[in-house]
C-alpha cells in the first residue's frame, strides 16, 4: 500500500483595497470579473473556468503548463455572506492525483472608504507529493526559503 | 456594532481502537453504524436524511436532542482511501443560520493488531469560540463511542 | 532549521551573490564535485571554496569528502515537499491578491 501522511496548515494574507467592499464582493463573486484577475497571466494555458456562485455551487478551474499535467482546482461554495464573506472548499489535482484539500475563508471588513481583505486558508497537503518544476531551478529554493521565512513570522 | 468575523482553529483527536483497521473504516463508512456512535450521548439522536459513502458524494444528516433535532450537517467527501484515510467538509446549521464549516481528515494507521485514529478538525466557526469547544467536544464523545460499537459489533466473518 | 535569525542571516546573505546563486541553481539539479561547480565560474578554485563555505555555514548547502573528493548537495531539509507545497499556495495567492488590487483600480470608475 502507498504510504499516506497528512501535513496540515493554516496561513492568514491580508491586503488593503482603496475600494468598497461591495466592489471587492463584485470581483470575488461574478466570474467575468474574477476572471480578469484570478487567473495566472504567465499561465500558457489558462484552460477552464466555470463559476456557480451560490452555497453549494461548484467552480473548477483547470490548467497547468504546456508540457506539464493538467492541473484541477474543484471547489464547493460552503457560505456566502454578501459583501461579507465567502467560504468554500476546494481540491487540487495534478493529472489524476489529489494534491491537497484546503478550506478557505475570504472575510471583507469595510476600513474607511476602502476594504481590508483577508484570506485563512487551512489546508491538508497529501502523501507528500512533489508538487512544482520549479523545484528544478534555483528559484524554486529560494522561494520555498522565503516562504518558510514568512510562515515563521505569522 | 461589532462586525462579524470568522474564528479558525485546527483540532487534533487521537485515539486507539482494539480492531483492525478495515473494522474501523467500515464503522466510519456505514451511515447505520455511525447512527449509533455518532452522537455524544445516548439523548441526542442522529439522523441520515441522505448518505453517499463515495468520493464527490454527499450526506445529509440531523442531529440533536431527541424530539428536537435542530442541526442539520452535509458532509462532503473529497478523498477516500479505503482503510487508510477520509477528507470531507462538514457544514453545520441551525436553521438558516450555518454555524461553521470544517475540514475534517481521519487518518488510520495500524498499530500492532490494533489501530491509531488521528481526527483533524481544521474549522472556520461564525459567531464565536463557542462552536469550537462544541466541536471539539461533539467530536471527542463520538470517538470514545466508536470504541464502545467496536468492541460490541461482531468480529468480520 | 529557520528558527534562529542569525542563520537566517546567513542565508539571505549567501543567497545575495550571483556566483553562490548560480552554485545553488547547479546543485538544485543534482549533486556536484567541487571541481564541477567550480567550472562555469570566472574565479579560482579557492574562490569558489570559499563561497561553498559560506553557503555550508548557511545551511543551504551540505559538503561530504569522500577520498579526495569534495562533493557538495542542496541541504534536503531546505526542500520538504509540504513545505514547498504551502508556500506556493501563499504565494499564488499573494500573485492573485496583487492582480485583484489592480483590477480594481482599473475597475474604479465601472459600475
Amino acid at each position: 500500500m502507498i504510504e499516506r501522511s497528512v501535513v496540515h496548515s493554516t496561513f492568514i494574507i491580508e491586503r488593503l483595497y482603496p475600494a468598497a467592499p461591495s466592489k471587492v464582493f463584485f470581483a470575488l463573486s461574478n466570474a467575468d470579473a474574477k476572471r480578469r484577475w484570478f487567473t495566472d497571466p504567465d499561465n500558457p494555458m489558462p484552460g477552464r473556468f466555470q463559476m456557480d456562485f451560490r452555497i453549494g455551487g461548484k467552480e473548477v478551474n483547470a490548467g497547468g503548463p504546456k508540457d506539464g499535467p493538467i492541473h484541477v482546482y474543484t471547489a464547493t461554495y460552503q457560505d456566502i455572506v454578501p459583501d461579507q464573506r465567502i467560504v468554500y472548499s476546494y481540491a487540487m489535482l495534478f493529472g489524476e492525483t489529489r494534491i491537497s484539500v484546503s478550506l478557505a475563508t475570504i472575510e471583507l471588513f469595510a476600513d474607511g472608504k476602502g476594504t481590508r481583505l483577508v484570506l485563512t486558508e487551512q489546508g491538508a497537503f497529501l502523501d507528500g507529493h512533489d508538487t512544482s518544476s520549479s523545484r528544478e531551478h534555483g528559484t524554486g529554493v529560494l522561494l520555498d526559503l522565503l516562504g518558510a521565512f514568512l510562515n515563521e513570522k505569522t | 456594532m461589532t462586525e462579524p468575523s470568522v474564528t479558525h482553529a485546527t483540532i487534533v483527536l487521537e485515539r486507539i481502537y482494539e480492531a483492525s483497521p478495515a473494522r474501523v473504516f467500515q464503522a466510519l463508512a456505514d451511515p447505520q453504524a455511525r447512527a449509533r456512535w455518532g452522537t455524544p450521548s445516548k439523548n441526542v439522536d442522529l439522523v441520515y436524511d441522505k448518505a453517499d459513502f463515495r468520493v464527490g458524494g454527499l450526506d445529509i444528516s440531523r442531529c440533536g436532542p431527541r424530539g428536537s433535532l435542530i442541526y442539520r450537517v452535509e458532509t462532503r467527501y473529497i478523498d477516500i482511501e479505503p482503510e487508510q484515510r477520509i477528507v470531507s467538509t462538514e457544514l453545520v446549521c441551525e436553521g438558516w443560520n450555518r454555524l461553521s464549516v470544517s475540514l475534517v481528515t481521519v487518518e488510520l494507521q495500524p498499530v500492532g493488531t490494533s489501530t491509531r485514529l488521528v481526527l483533524t478538525d481544521q474549522i472556520a466557526a461564525f459567531g464565536g469560540k463557542d462552536m469550537i469547544a462544541g466541536s471539539q467536544a461533539g467530536f471527542s464523545a463520538a470517538l470514545d463511542n466508536l470504541a464502545v460499537e467496536l468492541r460490541h459489533q461482531p468480529v468480520d466473518a | 532549521m529557520l528558527h534562529d535569525p542569525a542563520q537566517l542571516d546567513l542565508m539571505f546573505q549567501a543567497l545575495a551573490d550571483p556566483a553562490r546563486r548560480q552554485m545553488v541553481d547547479r546543485l538544485s539539479r543534482g549533486p556536484a564535485s567541487v571541481t564541477q561547480l567550480a567550472e562555469p565560474l570566472a574565479m579560482s578554485l579557492s574562490a569558489v571554496v570559499q563561497h561553498l563555505n559560506l553557503l555550508e555555514a548557511s545551511g543551504l548547502v551540505r559538503t561530504q569528502k569522500v577520498g579526495r573528493v569534495r562533493t557538495c548537495q542542496i541541504e534536503p531539509k531546505a526542500l520538504r515537499a509540504a513545505e514547498h507545497w504551502i508556500n506556493e499556495r501563499r504565494l499564488s495567492w499573494e500573485r492573485r491578491l496583487d492582480r485583484l488590487g489592480d483590477f480594481l483600480a482599473e475597475t474604479k470608475d465601472e459600475n
